[in-house]
Order: C-alpha cells, then sequence, then structure tokens
C-alpha cells in the first residue's frame, strides 16, 4: 500500500487522491438523490390517483390551507437553496467567511420554514384536522376532509423530516467550517449537502402549487 | 495499490459566479410569484398544468445551476432524467389501470353505502374566490434577513 | 483434488510478515466496528446465515404439517403464522442480501484491486440497518407474530390483529440497508476500478452485482415509501388504501410490487453471476459471450423494473394493462436464456473439473431453467387465471429463489471458501450435500407443479385428499433437502475447526484478481502489485506442484508489465 500521498486529513486511506474522493462522493450523493426522486414519487402517485377520483374534495380541502404561508415557505426555500449554492462557491474559493454566513442563513432560513409549518400544522389541529384517525369532524368541515389532509401531512410531514435533516447536516457542516475544515481542496460535504438541500428545495416546489394552488 | 498513470493534476473546482447564482434566485422568485398570480386568474383546468408547467421550470433551474448539472458529468443529468422517467413511468401505468377500476371502487362504495363521492360543486361563487386573499409575490421578504 | 492436503503451498509469497485480515486486530470489538468490507461480508455471512437457519425452521415446520390433510402439527392460525415468517425472514433477511452483501461486499473491492469499498463507513452502517431491520423481525415473533403473508397486502394487514406494524418496519429499515450497499456499489464500480480495467474487463460477477445495485437504489425506495403508508394506515388510520375514504387498496399492490417484482431479479442476479464465475473457472475456458452475458445483466435489470403488474393479473387490473406487462415478462425471458445458452456454450469442450463449486453450478442451471420457463407459463395471462395463487407459483418461485439463488449461494461458498478463510472444505461431503440437496429439492417441489395445476391453493392450512400424496412426497423431499444443506453447511463450518494457512492463492485456476492475492487477503487486500487481465482468460494461470495451485505463467507476466509500462508513458506525455 503507498500511503504516502496520504498525509492530508480529510483523504480517506482507500482513495488516492482529493478528487478521487471527491468524484465518488459526488457519484455517491446523486445516487441518493435518484432514491430521494423514486422515495417520494409513491407519494406524487398517491396524489394523483387521490386527486383524479375526488377532484371536487381536492377543491374544497385546499382552502383550508393559507396560500400566503406557503408561498412565504416556498421563497424561505429558495431563499436558502440561493445561499447554500453560495456557500459552495465560498467554500470553492477558500472564503471562510462567507462560507460562514451563507451555511448560517442556510440554516436559519430552514429554522424558518420548519417554524412557518409549526404555525400551519397547529393551526391546522385547532381545527380539528388532525392526521387520520385522530381527526375530528366539525360541520364546518367539507365532507371527508381528512382524505386531503392524510395525503397532506404525509406528503409535508416528510418534507419536514427531510428539513430536519438538513438542519442537522448544516449544524454540523457550520461547526466544521468554523473549525476552518474547508477549502478549496476539499469542500465536497459543503457540495454533496448543498445538493441534498437543492432536492428538498425541489419537492418543495411540487408540493406548493399542488397542496396550495388547487383553484 | 500504485495508480500513477491516473496522476491527476490540481483539482480546479468551478465556482458560478455570483450574478448567475442572484440571477437564479430572483428568477425563481418571479417564478413563484407568477404561479400564485396565475392560481387567482381562474383559468379552470388548465391552472393545472399551467402551474405544473412552471414547477417544472424552477425545478429546471434549480437541478441545471444551482445543483451544478449544467456544468457537471452526464452521468449525474442521465440519473436525474431516469428518476423522472421512471416516476413519470409509475405513475402513468398507476393512473391508466386505475381508470379501468374505478367503477369496481365506486360500486364498493354503493355497496357498503359509504358516502364518498362528494356532491359536485359548481365553478360558481362558491368554487372560487372564497377564503384567501390575492397573495402577493413576497419577493425578498424572507423572514430571515440577508 | 489432491492439494487439498498438500502443505507445501506455502511459498507463494504470503509467508514471512503476512498479516491477513482476520489477524489484524482480533476481539469481538474491533469486528463490530470494522471498516473493512471483509470482515463486514463475513459478519453479513453469519447474520444471514442465522436468517436462513430461522426460515428454514419454518419452511420445515410448514412441510411437516402440511404431510397430513387436517392438523398434523399446529393450529391453522400457527400455520399462518408460519409460512409469513417463512417468506418475510427468508425474503428480506436471506436472499435479498445473501449473495450481494455478504460473498459481494468480501469479493467487489478485491475484483477490483480495490483496498474497499468507496463509503466503508456507509458499508458498516448498511450492516447496522440490517441488523436493526432483523430485531424488529425478532420483535414481530414475540409479539404475536405475522399472518399477512410477506406481501403485506391491505386491507387485511391494516386490520389483522397481529405484529403487522414491528414487520413492515423492520422491512423499511432493511430497505435502506439495501439502498446504501446498492449505492455503495454502484460507486465502488465506477470509481475504485484499478488502469486497465474498463467496464467490459469487469468479472461478470461484478457486473452481476452492478446490475444488482441498481435494483436497489431504483425499486427500493419505492418499497420505503409503501411500507411507511402502510404503517401510517395501520398506526394512524391514514386512508390512503382504504377505499372507504377514498383510498385505493389496488394501490398498494402497485407499490408493493413496484419494488418486489424488481426485487425478484434482485434475488436471482447475483446468483447468475456467481455462476459465470464458476462455470468459466471449472471449464477452464473463457466464459462465452462475455459482452452478451454482461449486457443481459442490465437488461434483466431494467425490463425487471417494467414488468410489475404481472402480480395483478387477477387483482382488478385492466386488460390492456395486463396484456401490456404479459408481454413485456415475456421479453424478460431473451436475457435470461442469453445467460443460460452462454454457460451451456462455455462447457462445450471445456476442461470441466467436477468440484463441489461445479456441482451446484450444475444444479443451479438444471434448476434455474425449470424456474424460468414456467416463469412463462406463468406470464401467459389465460394460463395465469388458472394458476394463480396455486402452488404452482409456490413451485415456480421456490425453483427460482431456492433451487437457484441457494444453490448458487452454495457454490459461491464453495469457491470463495477457500479464499475467504484459508480453508478448502473436503469434497465428499460437499457433493453428497450437493446431490442430496438437488434430489430432495426436486422431490420437494417437482409434485407442487402438478398439485397446482390440479388447482391445490397456496397457503392453505388443509387440502382435499387428493393432493395428499403429492404433500407427502413434497414433506419427505423437504427433510431430505434439509439433511443435505445441513451437511453441505456443516461442512464448511467444520474446516473452520482447522488450523488456517495451507491454501494457495489460487486453488481453483480462476482468472479474476482475488485469485492473486493470498488466502485469505491482507488488510488492504493486496499486499504484492497486481496484474489486471482478461478475467477469464486461462492461459495466464499454469498449475504449479510446488505451491499445489494455479500461479500466473511468466508469459502472462511479462505482458502486464509491458501493458503498464505502456500506460505509464502514455500517461506522461
Amino acid at each position: 500500500m503507498s500511503e504516502g500521498h496520504h498525509d492530508a486529513p480529510f483523504l480517506a486511506h482507500h482513495f488516492e487522491s482529493h478528487e478521487h474522493q471527491f468524484n465518488a462522493g459526488k457519484l455517491g450523493i446523486w445516487l441518493f438523490l435518484f432514491t430521494e426522486i423514486l422515495f417520494f414519487s409513491g407519494l406524487f402517485v398517491a396524489y394523483a390517483v387521490y386527486r383524479s377520483s375526488n377532484p371536487e374534495m381536492f377543491l374544497g380541502a385546499s382552502k383550508f390551507l393559507d396560500t400566503k404561508m406557503g408561498a412565504i415557505n416556498t421563497c424561505v426555500l429558495l431563499l436558502s437553496s440561493l445561499t447554500a449554492a453560495w456557500a459552495v462557491r465560498c467554500a470553492q474559493l477558500g472564503n471562510r467567511k462567507g462560507l460562514i454566513l451563507n451555511l448560517a442563513i442556510t440554516l436559519a432560513c430552514a429554522c424558518g420554514f420548519m417554524v412557518i409549518k409549526y404555525f400551519e400544522y397547529t393551526h391546522k389541529f385547532h381545527l380539528g384536522i388532525y392526521p387520520g384517525k385522530w381527526y375530528e369532524a366539525s360541520p364546518d368541515h367539507p365532507l371527508h376532509l381528512q382524505t386531503f389532509f392524510s395525503i397532506y401531512y404525509v406528503m409535508t410531514g416528510l418534507h419536514g423530516i427531510h428539513v430536519l435533516a438538513g438542519m442537522g447536516v448544516f449544524t454540523w457542516l457550520l461547526r466544521r467550517a468554523i473549525r476552518g475544515d474547508f477549502g478549496p481542496e476539499y469542500y465536497g460535504p459543503i457540495d454533496f449537502s448543498a445538493l441534498y438541500w437543492h432536492i428538498v428545495d425541489v419537492i418543495w416546489i411540487f408540493l406548493f402549487p399542488l397542496l396550495y394552488l388547487i383553484r | 495499490m500504485s495508480h500513477d498513470s491516473h496522476s491527476h493534476g490540481d483539482h480546479k473546482p468551478h465556482a458560478l459566479p455570483i450574478p448567475i447564482l442572484v440571477g437564479t434566485w430572483l428568477a425563481l422568485m418571479a417564478l413563484t410569484g407568477l404561479t400564485v398570480w396565475v392560481a387567482d386568474q381562474h383559468l379552470g383546468k388548465i391552472d393545472f398544468v399551467i402551474s405544473m408547467a412552471i414547477a417544472t421550470v424552477k425545478a429546471t433551474l434549480v437541478a441545471l445551476i444551482f445543483m451544478h448539472l449544467l456544468w457537471d458529468k452526464g452521468f449525474h443529468s442521465i440519473l436525474v432524467v431516469g428518476g423522472v422517467l421512471l416516476l413519470g413511468l409509475f405513475m402513468a401505468v398507476t393512473m391508466f389501470d386505475r381508470e379501468h377500476y374505478q367503477d369496481s371502487m365506486d360500486q364498493y362504495a354503493v355497496d357498503h353505502q359509504l358516502n364518498r363521492r362528494y356532491p359536485v360543486i359548481e365553478h360558481t361563487d362558491e368554487g372560487h374566490g372564497g377564503g384567501e386573499e390575492h397573495a402577493p409575490a413576497p419577493e425578498g421578504e424572507a423572514p430571515a434577513g440577508h | 483434488m489432491t492439494q487439498v492436503d498438500s502443505t507445501t503451498g506455502l511459498s507463494h509469497g504470503s509467508g514471512g510478515g503476512h498479516v491477513d485480515y482476520l489477524d489484524v486486530k482480533k476481539g469481538l470489538k474491533n469486528w463490530l466496528v470494522t471498516l473493512d468490507h471483509k470482515r463486514i461480508g463475513v459478519m453479513y455471512l453469519i447474520a444471514v446465515g442465522l436468517s436462513f437457519t430461522l426460515g428454514g425452521i419454518y419452511a420445515l415446520g410448514l412441510r411437516l404439517e402440511l404431510m397430513t390433510p387436517g392438523e398434523t402439527l399446529m393450529t391453522a392460525a400457527t400455520y399462518n403464522k408460519f409460512f409469513t415468517l417463512h417468506g418475510a425472514v427468508m425474503v428480506f433477511l436471506f436472499i435479498v442480501p445473501g449473495i450481494p452483501a455478504a460473498l459481494g461486499n468480501f469479493m467487489l473491492p478485491v475484483m477490483l484491486g480495490a483496498p474497499d469499498v468507496a463509503f466503508p463507513r456507509l458499508n458498516l452502517a448498511s450492516f447496522y440497518l440490517w441488523l436493526a431491520g432483523g430485531v424488529f423481525f425478532v420483535i414481530t415473533l414475540f409479539t404475536g407474530g405475522l399472518d399477512t403473508g410477506w406481501t403485506f397486502y391491505t386491507p387485511y394487514s391494516v386490520s389483522d390483529a397481529t405484529g403487522t406494524i414491528y414487520a413492515t418496519a423492520g422491512a423499511f429499515i432493511l430497505g435502506f440497508s439495501s439502498i446504501f450497499t446498492g449505492l455503495n456499489f454502484i460507486t465502488t464500480v465506477h470509481k475504485m476500478r484499478p488502469p486497465g480495467m474498463g467496464f467490459f474487463r469487469l468479472p461478470l460477477f461484478v457486473w452481476g452485482l452492478y446490475a444488482t445495485a441498481v435494483i436497489q437504489v431504483l425499486a427500493t425506495p419505492v418499497l420505503g415509501i409503501t411500507l411507511l403508508l402502510l404503517m401510517l394506515e395501520k398506526f394512524g388510520g391514514w386512508g390512503i388504501f382504504d377505499p372507504g375514504m377514498g383510498g385505493d387498496p389496488v394501490l398498494y399492490q402497485h407499490f408493493f410490487w413496484f419494488y418486489s417484482h424488481p426485487a425478484v431479479y434482485l434475488m436471482i442476479l447475483p446468483a447468475m453471476a456467481v455462476i459465470s464465475e464458476v462455470i468459466s473457472t471449472f471449464s477452464r475456458k473463457h466464459i462465452f459471450g462475455y459482452t452478451m452475458i454482461a449486457y443481459s445483466s442490465i437488461a434483466l435489470a431494467l425490463f425487471g423494473s417494467l414488468v410489475w403488474g404481472h402480480h395483478l393479473f387477477v387483482s382488478s387490473q385492466s386488460d390492456l394493462t395486463s396484456v401490456i406487462f404479459s408481454a413485456l415478462t415475456f421479453s424478460v425471458a431473451i436475457p435470461s436464456a442469453v445467460k443460460v445458452f452462454n454457460w451451456l456454450t462455455t462447457l462445450y469442450r471445456g476442461e470441466i473439473r467436477l468440484d463441489t463449486p461445479m456441482w451446484y453450478a450444475l444444479a443451479f442451471m438444471f434448476l434455474f431453467l425449470i424456474g424460468g420457463l414456467t416463469g412463462l407459463f406463468c406470464a401467459t395471462l389465460a394460463v395465469d387465471v388458472h394458476l394463480h395463487d396455486t402452488y404452482f407459483i409456490v413451485a415456480h418461485f421456490h425453483y427460482v429463489m431456492v433451487g437457484s439463488v441457494m444453490f448458487a449461494f452454495l457454490a459461491g461458498l464453495y469457491y470463495w471458501w477457500p479464499k475467504m478463510f484459508g480453508r478448502i472444505a473436503p469434497e465428499g461431503p460437499g457433493k453428497l450435500s450437493c446431490l442430496l440437496s438437488f434430489v430432495g429439492f426436486n422431490t420437494a417441489f417437482f409434485p407442487q407443479f402438478i398439485m397446482g395445476s390440479l388447482g391445490m391453493p397456496r397457503r392453505y392450512y388443509d387440502y382435499a385428499p387428493m393432493y395428499a400424496p403429492y404433500h407427502m412426497a413434497s414433506t419427505i423431499g423437504a427433510l431430505i433437502l434439509g439433511v443435505g444443506i445441513l451437511i453441505g453447511v456443516g461442512n464448511l463450518l467444520l474446516t473452520l475447526r482447522r488450523k488456517k494457512g495451507g491454501v494457495p492463492d489460487n486453488p481453483w485456476g480462476g482468472a479474476t484478481l482475488e485469485w492473486q492475492t493470498s488466502s485469505p487477503p491482507p488488510l488492504y487486500n493486496f499486499e504484492r502489485e497486481f496484474h489486471v487481465f482478461d478475467p477469464y482468460d486461462m492461459t495466464i494461470n499454469r498449475f504449479d506442484e510446488a505451491v499445489g495451485g494455479y500461479v500466473l505463467t511468466d508469459e502472462a507476466l511479462a505482458a502486464s508489465k509491458a501493458a503498464k509500462a505502456a500506460r505509464k508513458s502514455g500517461g506522461a506525455q
């Protein structure tokens, strides 16, 4: 084993160079994103089946969602996507301050998204619209409102779990960035996490019109 | 292992220029505004197609620029396109099939006296315009400041 | 096989300070936190072995119950749990991870001349996810069992009172284990190949694992979301699959088979890949139609992902969809046949050596032929309406999943055992076990074709007296099969009591890279320089009496050195 070139702190022993390691990681994360698309595909298919068989119910139930909240959340996520991409740029150029700032904004946006989501959820709960069997019917509700909200809670819930996971990842990255781990040689984790974050954003880009903009 | 023949030069990362980053983001924000605005124009059935088209454009922008696919290895794009095609296939077959057994589903509801079909809401005042105000595109209004 | 007892074979460069991966850092703790793909492979091997034992006990219980009509051994409710757990344990815990995670994990990097897989930590994480999933299945056993069948069909699985939620949670976690393994393997094949090994110089085992990994990342996520929805349905009354709430139970079947049919190819592809290696090595002949076998693996992976609807022929699927799926299903026969023809042609005029791995490989070919061809009956729409949910189906998929996958697994174990553990198993018991398993298997499952076509439904606890002789034969066969497997596995395990070593690097004369390192390999797989050749060029090796195994010929070494020099000067320019 030629271990000679393996004095770099973040180069795993079984890779020849940083570039080799980066390329492997990049392929790995893209494959992971591929599985993410298919993971959500089931929900999109379920959504399509539901909506095609109950178009009126979707129309009525969607009115219980606040378009403004959804739109703001879309913008929050878009901003975080921008800063995530910008963070990659900073890491590539060795701009540590910019990297930290961008990561912090991304993290803050993720938190903001979850806070808004929290208010949306609690508002629904307040109306008795709990998920699944905990749903409390009310005369104000259209018939079988919970059918729409079943799919709503699964889709946004699963998306929310992805956001939470992203928050964990960005906290970790922020710590490492402050420690000064990253630079033009080694910025794989930033790049891969940003890619993950963008796919979370892309999924929301579809969820927003599918759930909030039914007219 | 000796992979001398593979000796790599210095890795030169491709950093995205700031105007491209910010420009893309502005386009995404504008499209978000557009899709909200279109939704309130009462366009009927085509509304769904438009909003999906806008979402697709937005997703493509994110994928090509933020996710770097435009400058990346072709294989990664193949993965994305492949994933989307599979999703399409999955959805197409299931939906196609679903149409054919809708009748038996409805019969089940009748047999079990399930009030599953909803009273059809005519596209009158009740069906539109209720509830929400026209939501302006909140450009740059993100709560977490810059 | 005379070189087994040869103790002269240590002169092949692995003497002196050689420390193999088994000796590097001993102790349970070092094994549990290891990042070495070989140790992870061995841990998988132990784990899937235990699962196989569990599933096998259920299988024997089932067969003993069915020996005579009426209650023989257990109540009907227990029987339902037995067949469910037999299926679920065998599918999720043994067949799916069996060859790729155990043998594949061990062999893939070695065959690529790489020190490890691309993501060693992820690899260990996959193993622990597998364990966690397995634990959930064990919890299922102690919380009332499971009686839904391994397919968890709604609405029954939502309303029954058994531990469905634990089992689905287990399968959900196992799915992620599978996804991460697949992701890891694809990246490894793409990024960890040595210079001089293009895609079309990969060993066919690697091609098979690659195709398997494609299915793992392509289909398993859908299983994940399906099971997640099922858990929500069961736990929270979500209603997605409940027609009473506007949901759709057939949707569940689409979802489930979108994964689970590709999963069948996920099971058979690595098995086929093992056979490609074994057949070529023991025929001392270049594999016939290398490119076609490689492409057929990918074709199987892709076609296999487009045929899920053939499980829904009688589930109110529309006629047109059924016709399309039926046609697509027939097309799967083409790449399968390509493989079988190529194996047969490889045998033709080869210098066939009938060692134990080859016995298993030949048994595989016979059983796979039956399993594959009866698949065409099931793909035929009109016939399937008759055969659906009968013992014909049971026999068909056991010929493929047991007859083929398990025999290939044993072929691979016998083939690579010397490399993995530095010990060669005795031939006598190995061949006896193959013979017994083969006879037992056919006695157990061939009668099921007959009774299935006569109308015996699957998953039934009781049956009409007309089926009694078939069931009796089937049970006797299952017992013989059990004894056969026991002898085969016991024979391997008993070698572990012997002292390690004395095994030549290349006892069988294989031309792939794993035979160029010591048996067992050192921590990072290669201590000496290795040489990349065509993986099926049998002329690169010659038998060396002194070593007791095969060594590279001088011409081959010279050719490899020349090629390396050429690459070097080409790269420097």
